[in-house]
């Protein structure tokens, strides 16, 4: 049953501050504010993990 | 996704468990069914119930059970607790639905922001905040706002 799913919706409560800084990032670089996240979450896994952050 | 749904995604990562939203469609001989929630680490499905909405798919959520009895599958309050069932079917009444979950609701100011991403990331995201005894949720919140730093950080580079 999980391996069929492919895509998680995934919800979650942030700051007001956190919130406007994503709709700034989103505004700059012309994406949406999904788009935004799922790009930083992804990148950050990219990269080599150092001490788990 | 509506707040009783935020609350009940809450409880359930307190407890340690994600949650997928409305992941999969059932056909029933009678239309179709989309249970609220999937659970991987527990292999249910849930619907969470408000108040009302549960009681008007009420038919719906008997003939699913009927016709999917393999499915693990649950009727729940926003706070968790399970709705019991009369004689193996649901008799859900608008009129003594609890409605203390609405107390439960954040009173600081948080927005809802919710996405779509990808199983494997997901799962990756996951085992992080499991590593670092945090729920799904704290760990995307972190992940974010260290990015987004270091986006800042590194336009200051550029423009030095």
């Amino acid at each position: 049953m999980k391996k069929q799913i492919k895509l998680i919706y995934f919800g979650l409560r942030i700051e007001e501050a956190l919130h406007a800084k994503i709709i700034t990032e989103a505004k700059k670089q012309d994406r949406s504010a999904s788009s935004v996240v799922r790009r930083i979450l992804t990148k950050h896994f990219s990269r080599p993990q150092v001490d788990g952050l | 996704m509506f707040e009783s749904e935020q609350i009940f995604v809450e409880h359930m990562e307190a407890k340690g468990k994600a949650l997928s939203y409305i992941p999969i469609s059932f056909k029933l001989s009678k239309g179709t069914y989309r249970p609220d929630f999937y659970c991987p680490d527990d292999d249910t499905f849930y619907e969470v119930d408000a108040g009302t909405t549960a009681y008007y798919k009420k038919d719906k959520l008997n003939l699913f059970e009927n016709e999917y009895p393999d499915i693990k599958f649950k009727v729940v309050t926003p706070g968790g607790q399970e709705i019991p069932k009369v004689g193996g079917r649901y008799f859900l009444s608008r009129t003594k639905m609890d409605k203390s979950w609405k107390e439960k609701l954040p009173t600081n100011k948080s927005l809802f922001f919710g996405f779509l991403v990808s199983n494997e990331l997901y799962e990756k995201i996951a085992s992080m905040a499991k590593k670092q005894s945090r729920s799904v949720s704290s760990m995307v919140r972190v992940l974010i706002k260290k990015e987004l730093k270091e986006i800042k950080e590194e336009e200051i580079e550029e423009t030095n």
